[in-house]
């Protein structure tokens, strides 16, 4: 059985990316257009890993990975941060929330692909 | 002895009794001492001591050779008062403020070396002075026995009595009983004040009832005595000016007897040492004079009442004949008065003179002496044995005034020993001037101005008078120091205009000035002198010189002071005092005290009060541990201490615009702070919202080129993201070029005349995709008086498009756009209305920041930089006008934006 990954992402089209990109690869996918979306969907689903967007103007990225972190149904659940913010303190700030992976964007897709492969692996 | 014999023998020891229980009553009671201390009236009759038995008898002797010229002596003090006034007020609040208790305790604590110093002045105080106090004992001894012989009467056993030494130990007495009973030597001796302004008012009254009886009694008038005198040709002249005395001499012996009456010690102690309030110098300012003028009143007519008998009397001498002339008359008891008024006269003056000698002789000779080379022992056992000293002072003082009297004094006349002293005293006052008024002066100065004047006194006028007596150096009188004619003791450098006692005074004030000025100038002061100076100089600067002004830093462990001043205080006392310093300057603890500046002062002005200011000096540096090595900066800031305090003024000024500009800066760091978060924070949304569309592009493309087996569909779809994610970053850069343009104020605008009906059609038809996309209706609404309005028609174009642009984007399907054009005075009304879901008022201004909606945002992001609504209000603001949310709710938003209307000729 493929893996499930969950997407999440305020900008419509590269979340259309990210899913068409996934999907190619065979993966299943679950998509989240913002935070609150996200967090509707961890509750009911466990996903093997999730792409997160941070910068999203309702629940930010950061929140996200803290409650997958912090909830007992998802601790295998990795997360992988995909962001705008490449600043030092962002990223470790981020893998200090417990992320797997933090890729800056714009991503190459090869490479996104190969860590998300790598995690779940 | 006669009756009469016993009975003036019996009132002069009642006289003397008189005294000592005045002065004993003085000391006693409480209430005559303050009557005392405050009368201006006392004061100034205990500055009468001026007048001694020279004055009460010599003058007479001095009119009666050479008529008015006994005058100056009294002139002097007289003319000098004003000056008299202004010197002696500075000294003494300077006396006051640093516990003076001598003159040469006020000289030599001016000045480094002070301990030489003192002892050198005092040195020369004892030899220049005690002549003058042996004259008073001759004029008793005189006087009395003169007395005694009325009518040639045998003296019996009273010739065998020593009536000098009899008069000096009853002197040591009273000195020793009423001077020195307390340690303190700066304490004011009220009960001897007491008796010697009375012994002044009594010999006052004497010589005017003397001279009443002489005028108007043995004479009949005192044009009786002028007739007389003017009819023999040879005593005319005494009416008229001596032509041997030159009006110059008159101007030099007026200043001699100014000086005098301010330096003499018994001048000095009256005036600044037992003077207890500053105003009684102004009060002394007239009743001096007074006194001076009442008692010269029949000095000019008994005088020449003297001569007419001497025609008839030979052996009369006519330093008595006050004297002399109710004797021969067989007044005695006149003759008693006026030896009780001359004996007044001499028994004040050789008290006070005794007190300021010996003062002078125990705290700057003595005391220094022996705490200088006396053994460790001696500062320990130094307070008990201060007034023993001081005792001891007395008696050598009076001891040595009797060896003088006994081998010396009888080869002069009463008015030459006072002069002689005069022009010895006078060597003192360039130094005196220079320490009160020139700041340069210095102690090698000092010393080498007075030693030249004392030689050339010595010379000039005591070395002559020796050899007169003794017959002893004539060819150095006739013919000068080794035979030379300039070197002549009373004809130097061939100057002989003047009298003896005025040609001494010239070369002796010449070169004592000259060589004063010149070490002055030659020397720099010391920082010491310095400090000195400063206090001295510019005494009246302080309304109260005290601890406050203190410029030493010096440390000494409090234990060793302590122990100090338990010697002269004892413990109590010391204690008693210590605290009340703390108290004083708000000390809270003794470690504390120990490090402040102002204690070492403090207890070293304490201890002169013992000892005078000099020894106290001594003692202190035994038990100081270091000085402070900052003295030479503090001693140049205090000398320029007008130009600190102005610098200060101007610190402060500097240091309060310092503050300002502090502030002003911090208020703008503050603002650059938040200006470069606020920069930072554009920055990082800038760089978000120009990496989400380029995210998107790089990841499309790289489907589009590594994927294989795309459909067409999706190709195209792709395709077109990757188009309008460009287009979103072209739009994105253009306004954030835009924005720039209008912050820094380089955009203008472009005015033209509009016709609002093409201007909206433009606009719908820009919009036309997006109003039919969602099947809304735009409303347009223009008043009919407008038609045409003067604005930049492409910036307005584009915030009408952006806010219209809003608009549909967050209304529903099918719902309407409203835009509604009106006029109200010179104001273009403008309304956007739709029916979408409305803004959160919190957010009515917010949403004209740049990237609001960027930060903020509901559920659904809109498409959109987030820049379109902070370019429409730099647009709006630019045809100064306003842009805001008039009103929102959840039927729909209200835009609206006011537009000041521009004439034709304000384009």
């Amino acid at each position: 059985m493929s893996a499930k990954l969950l997407l999440v992402d305020d900008e419509p089209n590269i979340l259309l990316s990210l899913d068409f990109l996934m999907r190619k690869n065979g993966f299943q996918v679950l998509l989240a257009r913002n935070g609150t979306e996200a967090m509707q969907l961890l509750k009911e689903q466990t996903p093997d890993l999730v792409i997160l967007d941070i910068m999203m103007p309702d629940v930010d990225g950061y929140q996200i990975c803290q409650f997958i972190k912090g909830d007992e149904i998802l601790q295998s659940t990795k997360v992988i941060f995909l962001s705008a913010k490449s600043k030092e303190s962002d990223i470790a700030k981020g893998l200090e929330l417990g992320a797997d992976a933090y890729m800056t964007k714009p991503f190459a897709n090869k490479a996104l692909l190969e860590k998300v492969k790598e995690l779940i692996s | 002895m006669n009756s009469f014999q016993f009975l003036a023998v019996f009132i002069s020891i009642s006289y003397l009794t008189i005294l000592f229980l005045l002065a004993y009553f003085v000391e006693k009671k409480t209430t005559w001492k303050e009557y005392v201390k405050s009368s201006s009236s006392i004061y100034a009759l205990s500055l009468a001591i001026y007048c001694t038995a020279w004055t009460f008898y010599g003058s007479i002797g001095s009119a009666s050779k050479t008529g008015i010229s006994f005058l100056p002596i009294y002139l002097g003090p007289t003319i000098m008062m004003p000056f008299w006034f202004l010197i002696v007020k500075k000294i003494n609040r300077i006396a006051k403020a640093a516990n003076i208790t001598t003159f040469a305790d006020f000289l030599s604590i001016r000045y480094s070396n002070s301990t030489n110093l003192g002892m050198f002045i005092t040195f020369l105080m004892i030899v220049g002075i005690i002549p003058y106090i042996s004259l008073q004992i001759k004029a008793i001894s005189e006087s009395f026995y003169l007395l005694m012989q009325i009518n040639h009467q045998d003296l019996g056993f009273i010739s065998s009595l020593n009536l000098p030494v009899i008069v000096t130990v009853i002197m040591g007495i009273f000195i020793v009983i009423f001077a020195t009973q307390k340690m303190e030597s700066t304490e004011h001796h009220s009960g001897i004040v007491a008796s010697i302004a009375f012994e002044s008012l009594f010999k006052l009254l004497a010589f005017l009832i003397a001279g009443i009886v002489i005028c108007y009694f043995i004479f009949s008038s005192p044009t009786e005595i002028f007739q007389k005198i003017s009819s023999t040709k040879e005593m005319s002249r005494f009416l008229t000016m001596p032509t041997n005395l030159s009006y110059m001499e008159w101007t030099g012996f007026t200043i001699l007897s100014g000086i005098a009456v301010m330096i003499l010690p018994r001048q000095f102690q009256v005036a600044v040492i037992e003077n207890t309030k500053e105003t009684h110098l102004k009060s002394a300012m007239w009743k001096f004079p007074l006194y001076l003028f009442l008692i010269n009143l029949f000095v000019l007519p008994v005088a020449l009442a003297g001569n007419i008998y001497l025609a008839n009397f030979s052996g009369l001498n006519p330093d008595y004949y006050l004297l002399e002339i109710p004797l021969i008359n067989q007044m005695k008891y006149i003759g008693l008065l006026v030896f009780l008024g001359g004996f007044s006269a001499a028994t004040a003056m050789i008290a006070i003179e005794t007190v300021a000698l010996s003062n002078m002789l125990s705290n700057n000779f003595i005391i220094p002496l022996s705490l200088k080379f006396g053994e460790g022992s001696m500062r320990d056992t130094i307070a008990k044995r201060t007034l023993l000293l001081r005792r001891i002072s007395v008696i050598i003082i009076l001891l040595l005034t009797l060896i003088y009297f006994k081998s010396i004094s009888p080869l002069y006349s009463l008015v030459s020993i006072g002069l002689i002293s005069f022009v010895f005293i006078a060597q003192f006052f360039p130094a005196l001037l220079g320490s009160l008024y020139l700041k340069q002066s210095n102690y090698r100065a000092v010393f080498g101005g007075v030693f030249v004047g004392f030689c050339v006194w010595l010379y000039t006028l005591v070395l002559p008078s020796i050899i007169e007596g003794t017959n002893w150096g004539q060819e150095i009188l006739a013919q000068g120091l080794f035979g030379l004619a300039i070197f002549k003791p009373n004809a130097l450098f061939g100057l002989t205009v003047f009298s003896p006692v005025m040609h001494s005074f010239f070369w002796s004030m010449f070169f004592n000035v000259s060589v004063y000025i010149f070490l002055s100038y030659s020397y720099k002061p010391s920082n010491y002198e310095k400090q000195q100076a400063h206090i001295y100089v510019d005494v009246f600067k302080y309304s109260n010189l005290d601890e406050s002004h203190i410029v030493w830093k010096e440390f000494a462990a409090l234990s060793d002071l302590k122990s100090l001043m338990m010697k002269f205080m004892g413990e109590e006392k010391t204690n008693i005092t210590l605290n009340s310093f703390m108290k004083r300057f708000g000390i809270s603890n003794e470690d504390e005290m120990t490090s402040d500046p102002r204690l070492i002062p403090f207890v070293e002005r304490l201890l002169s009060k013992f000892v005078g200011t000099v020894s106290a000096r001594i003692l202190i540096e035994s038990v100081i541990k270091e000085k402070d090595i900052f003295i030479n900066e503090m001693i140049d800031i205090i000398q320029e201490s007008k130009e600190v305090i102005s610098l200060n003024r101007e610190l402060t000024k500097k240091s309060n615009e310092l503050k300002k500009a502090k502030s002003e800066l911090e208020h703008i760091n503050q603002q650059l702070r938040l200006h470069d978060q606020t920069k930072n924070e554009f920055l990082s949304t800038v760089s978000h919202e120009l990496k989400s569309p380029l995210t998107s592009i790089r990841s499309l493309s790289e489907i589009l080129t590594e994927s294989e087996g795309l459909s067409e569909q999706e190709v195209s779809n792709f395709s077109s993201i990757i188009n309008k994610e460009s287009a979103r970053i072209t739009r994105l850069i253009n306004q954030l070029l835009d924005l720039e343009k209008y912050d820094t104020g380089k955009e203008t605008l472009v005015l033209s005349v509009v016709n609002l009906t093409e201007f909206f059609e433009d606009i719908q038809d820009a919009l036309k995709a997006e109003l039919s996309e969602k099947e809304i209706e735009l409303n347009i609404q223009i008043d009919k008086k407008l038609n045409e309005l003067i604005f930049d028609r492409d910036k307005l174009m584009q915030v009408f498009i952006n806010l219209v642009g809003n608009s549909i984007k967050f209304s529903q399907n099918n719902t309407k756009v409203e835009i509604l054009l009106s006029k109200i005075g010179e104001t273009i009304n403008m309304e956007i209305k739709d029916m979408g879901h409305g803004i959160d008022p919190l957010y009515h201004d917010l949403i004209f920041d740049r990237f609001f909606q960027a930060k903020d945002q509901t559920i659904l992001k809109p498409k959109g930089s987030g820049l379109g609504l902070a370019i429409s209000k730099k647009i709006i603001e630019l045809h100064k006008g306003k842009i805001y949310v008039k009103t929102s709710s959840e039927k729909g938003t209200t835009f609206a934006i006011e537009l000041p209307q521009i004439k034709n000729d304000e384009r």
